[in-house]
């Protein structure tokens, strides 16, 4: 994904209010070509809202958007056409099998020929892995049976623009990881925007992320970014011995500006702040090591989880709101 | 992966394949599935069964008391049923889910309600009015010894059939607005046994579905028909019709409104 590759959703403050109570908070999401889009929040952030307004499903209250260059209340039947949906829970018709499931789906896109539309149902079966289980009817269907089903029935047709709410909520970690890379072949064709509770496949397969809460966009960008989080380089490190002296020492240095000491049994874990990258590398281990008292038993620079970037938002969202 | 360059792509504004498409849902959850069976089984004996018992080996048979007889039995209860199917046509769909995912493709909602409306008719007039209408044909003609005629009988099985049309259009209707299937399944019923005690309104009795089965003074529309007398008006048959497509509107105008 490219800074020039163009917009395939664009919403400009999008609101939606239900019974007086604002689900939606002037969103204004961009989502690029061939990105995948992790869209992050708690419970009742309003991701749901958001996917079902681009779809066209609910009216917005205030705002609006594109999604594919087309209008999200006037042309949301062509914005369907070019896009492929996986609702939270999917719900299909019981009495029909899979295979029945995504030939009906199926025909919403393509007239024929016969051959070929039942060649795209065995692909897509074999390609979420129930083709065994393709002439079974869905009301025996496991959580992550339909699940999978629910994926094939969104690709069918190859969508421009694949829409997943919470994809691998319901999936075994072999579902989960088959999902994850689905996702990842797919973005040569599609656009991906998901929503997750997940951060764990946010972090492996998304380029772009956006955290929402209590329907407002509070943290957007790209991944790498934001994992980057603070502007401070801190450094883990356990050490055993006497380490009263090379703490004093280490403190002196003009480049730390904070050393954070967590005692434990007989090893101590300093979490290190230093303002200076360069001299940090050059020295840190040195001066440690220069007194004979210490040994250092781990060491190594900390990596930000998306969980940490996630809560900090989030956290602080509810400071502003306090 | 492929790509689509082997497959016919809808054009976006192709109503038809979608309607089709839905259609085949409908036809196909009754069609497939042994509803049908049942149902015809179950209207049969009701609608010619009955008759049959109540009639068989009777002298000096009033061939206008059976098909008055035929009217009560194929216009009061086949109703019941159909209001029952319906009641959870729309509103098991809003609560299951599946019509969220169906609007999630490239329909419209017009179609969505267009193709329940015109499945169900199918499914229902078929296996309600004309399977035990076309038995009742013959039947009748059997046990009366008179030869009715073939076309009137016809005509008469679509009138009770436009009977069947204006319940199923005013549940579904009800089935946009609400969201409990009693409710919905409430109203109707009520109004197609109050209608015994509005037609005794002066003027109302010209108006009500039940008039085309149950008319006094007088014999009934079908009757009439049947008999080759002159009925006693067709308002019954023109405001049955307008109700039913007004329902019908009513219930585009508030799918329309629906929120997924």
């Amino acid at each position: 994904m490219l800074k020039h590759d163009p917009i395939i959703i664009d919403t400009q403050d999008l609101c939606k209010n239900y019974n007086g109570v604002q689900a939606l908070k002037n969103l204004n999401l961009q989502v690029r070509k061939n990105s995948i889009y992790g869209f992050l929040g708690p419970n009742g952030a309003g991701k749901t809202t958001t996917i079902k307004l681009l779809l066209g499903l609910i009216k917005p209250t205030s705002g609006g958007g594109t999604v594919l260059n087309y209008d999200v209340t006037r042309e949301n039947m062509k914005i369907r056409a070019r896009t492929g949906y996986l609702p939270q829970e999917p719900r299909f018709y019981e009495y029909m099998t899979a295979r029945d499931v995504l030939t009906f789906t199926a025909r919403f896109f393509f007239y024929g020929p016969k051959i070929e539309i039942e060649n795209r149902v065995s692909e897509m079966l074999a390609l979420v892995g129930i083709e065994k289980k393709a002439d079974r009817p869905i009301k025996g269907f496991s959580g992550g049976e339909r699940q999978r089903l629910g994926i094939a029935q969104a690709m069918i047709h190859y969508p421009d623009l694949l829409i997943l709410d919470e994809p691998t909520a319901s999936l075994d970690p072999v579902g989960r990881h088959m999902i994850l890379e689905l996702m990842e072949k797919l973005r040569e064709f599609s656009t991906i925007f998901y929503s997750t509770h997940i951060l764990d496949d946010v972090q492996r397969v998304s380029d772009t992320v956006g955290i929402l809460n209590r329907g407002t966009l509070v943290a957007k960008g790209n991944i790498e970014k934001l994992l980057a989080g603070s502007e401070e380089t801190i450094y883990l490190i356990t050490l055993k011995g006497d380490t009263e002296d090379a703490y004093k020492n280490l403190s002196n240095q003009p480049w730390v500006s904070n050393i954070n000491v967590e005692k434990k049994e007989n090893k101590a874990k300093w979490q290190i702040k230093v303002t200076d990258d360069d001299m940090a590398e050059d020295k840190l281990l040195r001066l440690i090591l220069a007194d004979n008292k210490v040994k250092v038993t781990d060491y190594r620079l900390k990596q930000y989880e998306l969980e940490e970037i996630f809560l900090q938002v989030l956290e602080e969202d509810e400071n502003v709101v306090k | 992966m492929s790509l689509n360059e082997n497959l016919e792509i809808v054009i976006e504004k192709n109503w038809k394949r979608s309607f089709l498409n839905l259609l085949s849902v409908e036809l196909g959850g009754w069609w497939k599935s042994k509803s049908w069976i049942w149902m015809t089984l179950l209207w049969v004996g009701i609608i010619n069964g009955v008759p049959a018992l109540t009639f068989l080996g009777a002298e000096d048979l009033d061939p206008a008391a059976l098909l008055f007889f035929y009217g009560l039995m194929n216009g009061m209860f086949p109703p019941i049923a159909v209001i029952l199917i319906l009641q959870d046509s729309i509103v098991g769909e809003k609560k299951s889910g599946t019509a969220s995912w169906v609007l999630s493709k490239p329909v419209s909602r017009k179609i969505f309600i267009c193709a329940k409306w015109v499945g169900n008719s199918l499914n229902i007039f078929i296996t309600m009015a004309l399977f035990p209408g076309i038995i009742a044909f013959f039947e009748f003609s059997l046990l009366s010894g008179v030869a009715f005629s073939f076309f009137s009988f016809l005509l008469v099985i679509f009138l009770l059939g436009l009977n069947l049309l204006f319940y199923i259009s005013f549940t579904l209707m009800l089935g946009t607005f609400q969201s409990n299937p009693g409710a919905v399944a409430a109203i109707p019923m009520i109004f197609n046994f109050s209608q015994q005690f509005l037609m005794s309104i002066p003027f109302v009795g010209y108006l009500l579905p039940m008039s085309i089965y149950l008319s006094q003074p007088g014999n009934p529309i079908i009757v009439s028909i049947i008999l080759g007398e002159e009925i006693f008006s067709i308002l019954p048959v023109i405001f049955t019709g307008t109700l039913t497509i007004l329902f019908l509107v009513i219930a585009f105008w508030r799918f329309e409104k629906e929120e997924f």
